[in-house]
């Protein structure tokens, strides 16, 4: 085999097997799954409501302390499909605190700093 | 120019029924759906690109947002094919490919008189180096993190994407010798830096 081969086979080989992508143990940033989440979730509402905070309960999924307010409230139906996290401190924190001091039940910025 | 998902190449899970529940809620505009959306994804989509823009991670942030945003775009064309995790990765490649042709393009121009110099056969130490596995793959990334960032990106792109020069050239919209020659340079600059320690 001719130096040049040798050579191309090295770089085929060895950077095949250095290839960081497949190491598990590096984890996405809370802050960055936060910031995401909430781009995701104006784009959502930018484009028509969001599913109301009763259906999402309805479909199996929890529901934080506001939104569980939200949902019970006697309000209407537009009310209830609102982002309610817009106006919420834990995604204000959680954007920019890799560890946000948030801890309450069924809210997305606490689940992403686990 | 339309480039070609190839979710073979991408790291995939079983297939996962969950994947089109998910798909159908967040399609619904579900909030807890969206989270999960991210919270599931979100770990191996920044392995990858993390991986990919080594060793300048300066646009990482961006192409993680850009990917997840693209993903909900155009989530109602995704057919369960694959995986979600792997139909994400290829929206994620995709992302990355257009940062490599944009840095490419943006590139100094390549001095075109600089000789190659070819393996010698007294350079054999630069194929069998006695390293083990690991420390190669370490060493594998510190002399990449040593190069000029158009020969880091021209070397990922080929060995990493697996892309050819024809590829590379059709996709950063220089000419296939131009990119051979690129390849060259960087192959060589590469085996320089790996003999210097």
């Amino acid at each position: 085999m001719s130096d040049m081969s040798n050579e191309l086979e090295f770089f085929e080989k060895a950077f095949a097997e250095a290839d960081p992508a497949g190491r598990p143990d590096l984890r996405a940033p809370a802050r960055l799954k936060s910031q995401t989440f909430s781009r995701l979730a104006l784009a959502q509402a930018e484009s028509g409501p969001l599913l109301s905070v009763t259906e999402t309960k309805a479909s199996g999924r929890g529901l934080c302390v506001f939104e569980e307010l939200a949902r019970i409230a006697p309000s209407s139906r537009n009310f209830k499909r609102r982002n309610f996290c817009r106006a919420c401190h834990a995604r204000k924190l959680a954007e920019v605190m890799e560890n946000a001091p948030i801890y309450w039940g069924h809210c997305p910025y606490v689940e992403f700093q686990k | 120019m339309e480039m070609q998902l190839q979710p073979e190449k991408m790291p995939a899970e079983a297939y996962s029924p969950a994947d089109s529940e998910l798909v159908a809620a967040v399609l619904r505009k579900d909030r807890k759906a969206t989270a999960e959306f991210v919270g599931r994804f979100g770990d191996a989509v920044y392995r990858y690109l993390r991986a990919r823009l080594f060793p300048n991670p300066d646009r990482l942030d961006d192409l993680f947002q850009e990917t997840f945003l693209a993903a909900w775009k155009h989530l109602p064309n995704f057919r369960g094919e694959s995986t979600l995790q792997t139909w994400l990765l290829g929206i994620a490649r995709h992302k990355v490919e257009d940062h490599y042709r944009s840095r490419l393009r943006q590139a100094e121009p390549f001095d075109e008189q600089t000789e190659i110099s070819p393996v010698r056969a007294d350079e054999e130490g630069f194929l069998n180096t006695g390293l083990d596995d690991a420390r190669r793959n370490q060493r594998v990334t510190e002399v990449l993190a040593q190069l000029p960032e158009s020969y880091a990106l021209a070397l990922m792109w080929r060995y990493w994407e697996k892309r050819s020069a024809r590829e590379m050239a059709e996709l950063s919209g220089k000419t296939e010798k131009a990119v051979e020659r690129l390849l060259a340079r960087a192959r060589a600059l590469f085996r320089e830096r790996w003999q210097s320690e």
